[in-house]
C-alpha cells in the first residue's frame, strides 16, 4: 500500500482527467473575491481607455492563462476598451494570436490597428519595459507581430508609450513577469494592473495583492473559470474545472493512501 | 586586458543605470537610455549566439555519431526548418501558424502538464506525517486542493474555499514577504559584487 508502483499512478491520473472531459459533472463555481476585483477594474474602465497585456508566458501556460486572456478580450471589446498585446517571452506574439484567432470573428466591426494590437515578443526582458515607458515604437523597433510598421496604425496616434495605458494585466507564468511590471510600470507610473497566473506562481504574488500593487488576481485556471462566468461565456477553464476536482482528489487520495501505509509501519515497528 | 575590459564596461554601464534611478540628473537619464537600448539589442544577438552553438554542438555530436545522435540531428533539422519556412514565408503564413499551432504549442505544452503526473507519484512518496511541522504542511496543503477545485467546496461547504483564501491572504503573504525580502537584499548585494569586480563568475571560468 505504501509502494504503489508510479505507472499505476499514471494510469489513474490519465483516466480520472478523461473521465471528466468525456462526462463532465458542471460543478458549481463560486467567484472569488480576488477575480471580482480584477474584473471590476477592468470592467469600470471607460470607453477609449487603453488597456495593455503582457503575454508573457510560453505554451505550457496556455491551459490556465488562455482562457482569461479571451475572457477579457471580449471584455474590453465589448465595453469599447482599447487592447496592446506585447510581451517579453519568445511566444508572446503566438500567444496573443491564438487568441485573436477566436475573438476576431466574434467582433466584426473592430478593427486591428485601430481598437486593438499585437505588438509580439521583442527582445530586451524587464529592459524592454523600462523602453516602452518612453517609447513603445522605439522598444518594439516599429514593427508588430503581423508585420506592420507600428508607427502606421492608428491606435499609435494616442498610445505613444506605456504612460498612456490606463490599465494593464501580465499574464505570467514566470519571470519575467508580474514584479518586472509592478516595478517598471505599476508603482513608478501609478497605473493600476492585475495579473493571472499560474496556478503554482500564487503565492509568490500573493503579497502584491495585499500591498495593493495588484487590483485583485486571477489564480490560474479556477480563477480563469471564475472569469469566464463573469464574462458569461464559459470556455475551455470552466470545462477544465472537473478534471482539477478529480486529479486534485485523486492525489489527495493517494497521500492519504501512502500516510495510512507509513502510520501502520511505525506501529508495527513501535 | 581580458578581465580589465569586461570589468569596466560592467562597471560603467551598471553605476549610469544605479544613478540614473536613484539620483536622476538628465545626463544619467539619457546615459541609462543608451545602455538600455544597448542591452536589447545585445539580447536579439544572444539568439544568434544560441543559434550558432547549438548548431556546433549538435552537428559534431552527429558527425561523431555519439550517443542518442539522432536527437541532436531532430534538433538541427527541425531549427532550421521552423526558421527557414518563418523567413521565406513569414509568420502569418497558414502553413507556419499550422507548423506552430500543431507541433510547437503541444509539445511545449506536453512538457508542462506531465508535471502532474510527477507531483502526483512525488506527493504520494514524499507527503508523509513524519514530523509536526510536516503535519502541518499536509493539512495545509489538502485545504488549498481541495479549496482551490469545486469539488471541495460542493462536498465539504464553503468554509474550505474560506480556509484556502485565509491560508493564502495570511500565513502564505507574510511567509512569501519574508523571502521575497531575503531573496532582494542577497539580490542587492550580489549586484555590488558584479558591479565592483569581487563576483567574476559570469566572465566564465573560474573567476581566477
Amino acid at each position: 500500500m505504501g509502494n504503489v508502483d508510479r505507472r499505476i499512478i499514471y494510469v489513474v491520473m490519465i483516466l480520472v482527467v478523461v473521465y471528466a472531459f468525456v462526462k463532465p459533472m458542471g460543478l458549481p463555481i463560486t467567484i472569488s473575491q480576488h477575480t471580482k476585483n480584477a474584473y471590476n477594474a477592468i470592467d469600470s474602465l471607460p470607453a477609449g481607455s487603453t488597456l495593455v497585456i503582457g503575454f508573457d508566458f510560453s505554451a505550457g501556460g496556455i491551459p490556465e492563462l488562455e482562457p482569461a486572456a479571451k475572457a477579457i478580450f471580449y471584455q474590453c471589446m465589448k465595453n469599447n476598451v482599447k487592447i496592446v498585446m506585447m510581451g517579453m517571452w519568445v511566444m508572446a506574439g503566438d500567444m496573443a494570436e491564438r487568441v485573436l484567432t477566436e475573438m476576431e470573428p466574434l467582433f466584426p466591426n473592430k478593427t486591428y490597428g485601430v481598437d486593438y494590437v499585437n505588438i509580439g515578443y521583442k527582445p530586451g526582458n524587464a529592459l524592454l519595459l523600462e523602453r516602452a515607458v518612453d517609447d513603445i515604437i522605439g522598444a518594439a523597433l516599429d514593427i508588430d507581430h503581423r508585420g506592420n510598421k507600428m508607427s502606421t496604425l492608428p491606435i499609435f496616434q494616442e498610445f505613444k508609450s506605456l504612460k498612456d495605458a490606463d490599465f494593464w494585466v501580465c499574464l505570467s507564468t514566470g519571470n519575467p513577469g508580474v514584479p518586472d511590471w509592478i516595478k517598471i510600470v505599476g508603482d513608478p507610473l501609478k497605473i493600476p494592473g492585475t495579473t493571472d497566473v499560474v496556478s503554482v506562481s500564487i503565492p509568490e504574488n500573493m503579497p502584491f495583492v495585499q500591498s495593493g500593487q495588484l487590483t485583485g488576481i486571477i489564480q490560474g485556471m479556477r480563477g480563469a473559470s471564475e472569469y469566464e462566468l463573469l464574462v458569461n461565456r464559459p470556455g475551455r477553464a470552466v470545462a477544465g474545472m472537473d478534471a482539477q476536482s478529480l486529479s486534485h482528489v485523486v492525489i489527495l487520495l493517494f497521500i492519504a493512501l501512502g500516510n495510512i501505509s507509513f502510520l501502520m509501519g511505525k506501529k508495527k515497528t513501535g | 586586458m581580458r578581465k580589465e575590459l569586461p570589468l569596466a564596461i560592467t562597471f560603467i554601464s551598471g553605476i549610469i543605470v544605479v544613478l540614473a534611478n536613484f539620483l536622476a540628473p538628465t545626463w544619467f537619464v539619457e546615459a541609462n537610455k543608451e545602455v538600455t537600448l544597448w542591452f536589447q539589442i545585445t539580447s536579439a544577438l544572444f539568439c544568434a549566439l544560441g543559434v550558432v552553438n547549438l548548431t556546433r554542438i549538435h552537428s559534431k555530436r552527429v558527425s561523431q555519431q555519439r550517443e542518442g545522435w539522432i536527437f541532436s540531428a531532430l534538433i538541427i533539422a527541425s531549427m532550421f526548418l521552423f526558421m527557414g519556412i518563418s523567413l521565406v514565408v513569414g509568420q502569418q503564413h497558414q502553413l507556419y501558424k499550422n507548423m506552430y499551432n500543431n507541433m510547437n504549442v503541444p509539445l511545449n505544452a506536453t512538457m508542462y502538464s506531465i508535471l502532474v503526473f510527477y507531483i502526483a507519484s512525488a506527493a504520494y512518496r514524499a507527503f508523509r506525517v513524519r514530523t509536526f511541522e510536516a503535519t502541518i504542511l499536509l493539512v495545509a496543503a489538502a485545504i488549498v486542493m481541495l479549496g482551490k477545485a469545486p469539488i471541495g467546496e460542493a462536498v465539504l461547504g464553503s468554509w474550505v474555499a474560506e480556509w484556502t483564501t485565509w491560508i493564502l491572504d495570511i500565513p502564505n503573504t507574510a511567509g512569501m514577504r519574508g523571502i521575497q525580502l531575503g531573496a532582494t537584499l542577497g539580490g542587492i548585494a550580489m549586484a555590488l559584487r558584479v558591479l565592483i569586480g569581487i563576483e567574476r563568475a559570469h566572465f566564465g571560468g573560474t573567476g581566477e
